[in-house]
């Protein structure tokens, strides 16, 4: 999920900007070097929010920068071990279903799709299930559980998210629904009989 | 922003040298200067009518 | 590593995110990750920003405040979903809070 955190740093103003206004400068340059980043606490900067204190600057030995003291909040997104997520199918492959579940993309290998067999339809870009006729296409949106988590790499690209489906209440939205009414149903039966 | 205190010729140095140093990596010079005169000219002037935007922070010992 | 000390952080909901980047879009352009953020956050926020703030207010006298973020993300609708959202949670919350839990999100359903 995404977090707002509070974070001190410090910032080097190049002398070529200090005619623009402070603030403005300090929240680009922010956003130049830590966007698109990954901390192993934050997760993925998303981006800075806003600037809530910042220092006067200082001119260190060789360089005609100034350096400023800032403390400023910023917004990351991630995702935890276990954490339920809801996306949306943005690519099929053989191998599996790429969801989309914020600013990353997470996998769910085709065996944790669902308890029934799958085969995979090259032509539609689809999976489809052999027993329970549930197929999975780009766009569906889904419900799914973090199972593994790989936050290694400086990119988004290099981290890797392992989903799965395979759990009662997860799956795409319209077989959740289905589950729920199927239940529904049950019941009233088994109440009708007594 | 301009510096009141009166500099020791250590400092003047130092702050000379720093504003030069901004001035050549693109600072805005705080003085009418001549086209001819160089980052380091400019400083000096800076100082002279203090209009230095740099400030000395002695650390008292 | 991202600045030198982190001094803390907030669980924040996905609707306040979307209103977190749509404004960020009026003031520059986005990033292609940001981008992707926002499109997700706009098909999958099921409230405003602003009850989504409130509703996690509420929550947060009978959970912590990362399940009631959670729990305003998803809106669970029956005790099936209470029950995912929390199987995997350490300690164990006993039916009636679920219950309550659930009456208050209803509150808020839009």
């Amino acid at each position: 999920m995404y977090l707002v955190s509070k974070i001190e740093d410090t910032v080097r103003i190049p002398p070529d900007r200090f005619e623009e206004p402070l603030e403005e400068v300090t929240i680009e340059l922010l956003n130049d070097s830590y966007v698109g980043a990954i901390d192993k606490k934050l997760g993925l900067m998303v981006t800075v929010k806003e600037i809530e204190d910042i220092g006067i600057g200082k001119v260190i030995m060789g360089d005609g920068a100034a350096y400023h003291d800032v403390t400023f909040t910023a917004l990351s997104f991630k995702p935890e071990l276990h954490e339920i997520v809801e996306g949306e199918v943005i690519e099929i492959t053989e191998f599996g279903a790429f969801i989309r579940i914020g600013p990353m993309d997470g996998l769910v290998h085709v065996s944790q799709v669902t308890d029934d067999y799958i085969n995979y339809d090259g032509k539609r870009g689809a999976l489809l299930g052999k027993e329970s006729k549930k197929t999975l296409e780009e766009g569906d949106k889904v419900r799914a559980r973090v199972v593994a988590l790989s936050l290694k790499g400086k990119s988004s690209k290099e981290t890797k998210i392992g989903l799965t489906m395979r759990q009662p209440g997860l799956g795409r939205f319209e077989w959740i629904e289905e589950e729920k009414n199927k239940k529904a149903k049950k019941k009233t039966t088994k109440e009708g009989k007594k | 922003m301009a510096s009141r205190k009166k500099l020791t010729r250590f400092e003047k140095a130092r702050v000379i040298g720093a504003r030069a140093l901004q001035l050549s990596m693109g600072a805005k010079p705080q003085v009418e200067a001549s086209a001819s005169s160089d980052a380091i000219d400019i400083a000096i002037l800076e100082l002279k009518e203090n209009k230095l935007p740099l400030d000395v922070n002695r650390i008292k010992k | 590593m991202i600045g030198k000390k982190v001094m803390e952080t907030d669980p924040v909901t996905v609707a306040e995110v979307k209103t977190m980047l749509d404004d960020a879009s009026e003031s520059y352009d986005l990033t292609y990750e940001q981008n992707l953020a926002l499109d997700h956050a706009t098909k999958f926020s099921k409230i405003e920003a602003e009850s989504a703030n409130k509703l996690v207010e509420e929550l947060q006298e009978i959970v912590k405040k990362t399940q009631a973020t959670k729990i305003a993300d998803m809106m669970p609708v029956d005790m099936a979903d209470m029950r995912l959202l929390f199987a995997k949670e350490r300690g164990s919350h006993k039916k009636e809070e679920l219950e309550q839990v659930l009456e208050i999100v209803n509150k808020y359903r839009e």
